[in-house]
C-alpha cells in the first residue's frame, strides 16, 4: 500500500483531529492537555508513547517498522498564541486570549494522520520512525529543550516536518533546498541619558531624542551595509521611555529583533548594529548598552534531503502539486534540528478564499483549508518510508 | 527698642530648626498632583499647633491659613505648592522618600516648610501686624491639566489681596542667593499627545506593515529642527517628548506609538506657531509614511510675569535680611512653568528664585536632586521680611 491511498481514507479523521486542537489551545510551555490528548489518541493507535513528565508538555510517539534499520522523526509543534480570536466558526478557541493562529494545530493533525498511515503500512517501513510532538516553538527553547528529552535526538539519522503556509494555495508543497526560514534574534537596547526638567534640556541629555535617533541610523544597516542580494531585516518591536510629560527622561528601552539567512554574517550584522547604537548614544553625549541573543539560527534544507522531498511530493501527490516558493522571513526553531541531522522543512499550502482561509499567521482571524492536511500526511509518512529505505 | 529687622530675625532662628524637621516630614511623605491628602492635614495639623485658623474647603486638598493683624491695613498673600512627582528618589538621606516611585523632586517640600515657617513667625508677631497675610498652601502645581491655582483664583481667594509672593528653589543659582527678576520669568506650558498609528506586522516582514517606531522616530527628531532651525534664536521657545511608548513584543512590527510632551513659550504668537507646526509636521509624517496621527495641544499655565514693585521691595528685604551679595537680577527667564502665573494674572506681585545650586546637585525633577538646607532660612527671612516691610511700621515694633 502507498499513502496516495491513505489520503481519502484519513481526510476527515485529520480535519476532526485539526478542528478539536483549535478549539482548546494551550501557549507555549503549558500544553499540558494537548500532551495528554496526543498522548492517549497515539496509544489507542498502538504507538509507544514517551511523555515529558518532567515538564508535563511534549511527547515522542515510536513506530517501529518491520524490518530493522536507521531511525527518522517527523516533527509537529503543538503550542498556540496569546492572540483574542477573531474567527466565528463552531470551532473556534473555546479560551479566551488563547489561539492556535500559527497553524500548529493543523501540524499536529497532520501528524497523527501520519501515524496512522504508517500504522497501517508498517510492512513498508525499514526501521524506526518517531513522532515529536514539540512544545514551545513560539517562545523559542522549545527545540533547544526538546532535543535533551531522552534518548530520541541520538537516535535518529534524519527529521522532516513542515509548516502549514498561508501564502500557498492549499494542496501545494514546497521543499526546496537552501535556506528556507530566516535566524531570528532578540536584541535590547537601553539607552542612558540624564534626567531632567522638560523646560530646561540644556541640563539634561534627553533619552527619548537619543533613541529615536539609534532606531532611525539603525534603517542603514539594512540600507547602507548589507548587499542588496540578501534579505536582512532589523526591526525595532518596542521602545518605552519616560514616565511624565514634563520630565526629560533619563533612560529609554528599546527591544527588537534581527532575521537573516546566511549565517556566515550575523557577525557582521551584529558589529554593524552595536557600533551604530554605541555611537550614536555617543555623539548625544549618551551612552546606550546593547544585548544580542539568537534564538533560531536560519533553517536550511541539505540538497540530498529535499531532492527526496520533491521525489516524494510528485510520487504521493502529483507533480502539479509541487511548488517552488521564496524563503521567508519569519524564524523557526526546526532550525536547531537541521544544525545537527539532515533533513527538510516543508511549506504546506492552506491558502483558500473561499472560506477566508487569506489572513497572515499570528492574526486573529488566521484559518487555514484543513481539507487538504490529510494529503500532508501521507507526504510526511511517505518520506518517513522511503528515506528509511534509501539509506538502509 | 527692637527693629522689626531685628525681630523677625530673632524669630526665624528660634523656629528654624522645627521648619527644617517640617520639611524632612513632608519629603519622606510625597503625595502626587491631586492626591495631597495627607499633605493637607499635615499642614492642617501645623496651623491647628500654631493656632493660625485656615479653611480647608477651597479647593481640592488646598489650605489657606489667614493670620488677622492687630490692626487693618492690605492682604499679603504668600504661596507655596504642595505636590510631588511620579519620580524615583536616588538619594541616600535618611528622611528619603518612603513611598516607591514618588519624590519630592521639585523642591516643594521646601515650599511647603517655608511657607508653615512664615506662619510660625508672623503668628508669633500678629500683634505688631497692620493688615491681614494669607498663607496659601496650593496643590497640583506641576500637573498643567488640574486647576492647581486657577481653583484657588477662581474661589475668590485672591479677591481681597494686594500683593502676592511665591518662591521655588532654583539650583541654576548658588546656594547664599536669590533671584529676583521683573518682567518675563517662566514660561507658558502647554501639553500634548500624540498618537502615530501605524500597521503592526510581523517583525520578519516590515513591507506588510507601517513601522510606527521608526515613524515615531522621525518625527522627533523633526522636531528638534523646528527649533534648531525655524526659531529665531532671539526668541525663547522648547519642546520636550517626556513620554514615548509603542509595541509590545521584540518580534512584532508596533502598529501605534504614543507620545507624550511639553512646549513652553512666553510670546503668545510663538504657542500659537509651535502648535500648528507639530501638527503640521505630523501631516507630513503621514505623507511620508503612510501613517495616520492626531495631536491633542492643551494649552496648560501662561508666562510668569512678576510686577517691577513687587520685585523692588523683594530686593530690599534680600540686601538687609541677607546682604546685598544675595541679590541677583537673572538676565534670562526660565522655560520652566509656574502655575504661579494664575495669581499674577490676577493680582500683582512677585515670583523669586531661592539659590539652591551647589556643585554636584541634580536638576530639578532629576531623583537625585536634593536641597542645602540652609537656604530654607534664606527663605524664611525673605518672606517674613517682605510681610515685616509691608505689614509692621517701624512704630508699631516696640
Amino acid at each position: 500500500m502507498h499513502s496516495r491511498e491513505l489520503i481519502e481514507t484519513y481526510q476527515s479523521y485529520v480535519q476532526d483531529w485539526r478542528r478539536h486542537f483549535h478549539k482548546y489551545p494551550e501557549l507555549s510551555n503549558e500544553e499540558f492537555e494537548t500532551t495528554k490528548t496526543l498522548a492517549k489518541e497515539l496509544e489507542s493507535m498502538g504507538v509507544e508513547v514517551q511523555v515529558d513528565t518532567e515538564r508535563g508538555t511534549g511527547l515522542i510517539g515510536i513506530i517501529r517498522g518491520d524490518k530493522t534499520g536507521k531511525a527518522i522523526a517527523l516533527r509537529a509543534d503543538i503550542d498556540a498564541l496569546p492572540v483574542v480570536e477573531h474567527n466565528t466558526f463552531d470551532f473556534k478557541s473555546t479560551v479566551e486570549g488563547k489561539m492556535h493562529a500559527c497553524g500548529h494545530d493543523g501540524h499536529m493533525a497532520i501528524l497523527l494522520g501520519a501515524a496512522k498511515m504508517l500504522m497501517d503500512m508498517k510492512d513498508r517501513i525499514e526501521g524506526t520512525v518517531y513522532l515529536v510532538f514539540q512544545p514551545a516553538e513560539e517562545t523559542g527553547g522549545g527545540a533547544q529543550n526538546f532535543i535533551n528529552f531522552g534518548n530520541w535526538f541520538n537516535e535518529i539519522d534524519a527529521i522532516f516536518g513542515g509548516h502549514v503556509w498561508i501564502d500557498l494555495p492549499a494542496g501545494l508543497v514546497s521543499v526546496e533546498e537552501g535556506p528556507r526560514m530566516a535566524a531570528s534574534s532578540l536584541f535590547n537596547i537601553n539607552v542612558k541619558g540624564k534626567q531632567g526638567h522638560g523646560a530646561q534640556p540644556h541640563q539634561a541629555i534627553d533619552a527619548v531624542v537619543v533613541a529615536s535617533a539609534i532606531v532611525l541610523n539603525l534603517q542603514t544597516v539594512v540600507s547602507r551595509n548589507i548587499s542588496a542580494l540578501d534579505s536582512v531585516v532589523v526591526t525595532v518591536g518596542n521602545i518605552h521611555s519616560g514616565t511624565e510629560w514634563n520630565v526629560i527622561p533619563g533612560e529609554a528601552t528599546m527591544g527588537g529583533t534581527v532575521r537573516f539567512f546566511d549565517p556566515t554574517q550575523e557577525e557582521h550584522i551584529v558589529a554593524s548594529i552595536r557600533r551604530i547604537v554605541e555611537h550614536t548614544a555617543a555623539a548625544y553625549g549618551a551612552t546606550a548598552e546593547f544585548i544580542y541573543e539568537n534564538r533560531v539560527p536560519p533553517t536550511i534544507n541539505d540538497t540530498a534531503s529535499s531532492a527526496l522531498a520533491e521525489r516524494v511530493v510528485i510520487d504521493t501527490l502529483g507533480v502539479h502539486k509541487l511548488s517552488k516558493m521564496r524563503k521567508v522571513m519569519p524564524g523557526e526553531d526546526f532550525a536547531w534540528y537541521l544544525r545537527e541531522k539532515p533533513g527538510c522543512f516543508a511549506f504546506i499550502g492552506i491558502q483558500n478564499p473561499e472560506i477566508d482561509a487569506v489572513y497572515d499567521h499570528h492574526n486573529n482571524r488566521f484559518t487555514m483549508d484543513d481539507s487538504i492536511l490529510s494529503a500532508a500526511s501521507a507526504v510526511y509518512a511517505e518520506y518517513a518510508i522511503q528515506w528509511l529505505l534509501e539509506n538502509k | 527698642m527692637d527693629s522689626v529687622e531685628a525681630l523677625i530675625k530673632e524669630r526665624t532662628s528660634q523656629y528654624i530648626d522645627q521648619v527644617i524637621q517640617w520639611r524632612r516630614h513632608i519629603h519622606a511623605y510625597p503625595e502626587l498632583s491631586g492626591e495631597e491628602k495627607e499633605t493637607s492635614l499635615y499642614i492642617q495639623s501645623v496651623l491647628t499647633e500654631l493656632g493660625i485658623p485656615f479653611k480647608n474647603d477651597v479647593s481640592d486638598y488646598a489650605v489657606v491659613g489667614e493670620i488677622k493683624g492687630a490692626k487693618p491695613g492690605p492682604t499679603i498673600a504668600f504661596r507655596g505648592d504642595m505636590d510631588a512627582l511620579p519620580i524615583e528618589e536616588k538619594t541616600a538621606l535618611p528622611f528619603a522618600s518612603t513611598r516607591k516611585g514618588i519624590m519630592h523632586a521639585c523642591g516643594h517640600d521646601s515650599h511647603v516648610a517655608i511657607l508653615l515657617g512664615l506662619g510660625a513667625v508672623l503668628q508669633s508677631l500678629r500683634n505688631h501686624l497692620q493688615g491681614t497675610v494669607k498663607l496659601i498652601f496650593q496643590p497640583s502645581e506641576e500637573e498643567a491639566l488640574h486647576p492647581g491655582a486657577q481653583g484657588i483664583v477662581d474661589r475668590g481667594v485672591l479677591d481681597d489681596v494686594d500683593m502676592i509672593f511665591g518662591l521655588h528653589v532654583w539650583p541654576q543659582l548658588p546656594v547664599g542667593t536669590v533671584g529676583l527678576k521683573k518682567g518675563n520669568l517662566m514660561a507658558a506650558s502647554d501639553h500634548f499627545t500624540v498618537h502615530i498609528q501605524g500597521k503592526a506586522t510581523h517583525g520578519a516582514e516590515p513591507h506588510n506593515g507601517i513601522d510606527a517606531i521608526v515613524a515615531a522616530a522621525n518625527w522627533i527628531v523633526n522636531v528638534e529642527s523646528i527649533i534648531a532651525r525655524e526659531t529665531n534664536p532671539m526668541d525663547n521657545l522648547v519642546c520636550t517628548i517626556g513620554v514615548i511608548n509603542a509595541g509590545t513584543r521584540y518580534n512584532v512590527g508596533a502598529g501605534e506609538a504614543v507620545l507624550e510632551g511639553t512646549c513652553r513659550t512666553y510670546a503668545p504668537e510663538k504657542r500659537d506657531y509651535i502648535e500648528r507646526r507639530l501638527g503640521e509636521s505630523l501631516q507630513a509624517l503621514d505623507l511620508m509614511f503612510g501613517t495616520t496621527s492626531t495631536l491633542d495641544f492643551r494649552r496648560g499655565h501662561s508666562a510668569t510675569i512678576n510686577d517691577g514693585e513687587a520685585i523692588d521691595i523683594a530686593t530690599s528685604v534680600v540686601e538687609r535680611y541677607i546682604g546685598p551679595d544675595a541679590v541677583v537680577h537673572p538676565e534670562s527667564p526660565s522655560m520652566a512653568a509656574e502655575d504661579f502665573s494664575a495669581y499674577l494674572q490676577k493680582t500683582k506681585g512677585a515670583f523669586l528664585w531661592l539659590g539652591a545650586g551647589f556643585d554636584g546637585n541634580a536638576p530639578l525633577h532629576n531623583g537625585a536632586f536634593t536641597i542645602d538646607e540652609r537656604i530654607i532660612e534664606l527663605g524664611l527671612l525673605t518672606m517674613a521680611g517682605i510681610a515685616g516691610d509691608l505689614l509692621i511700621s517701624h512704630d508699631s515694633s516696640h
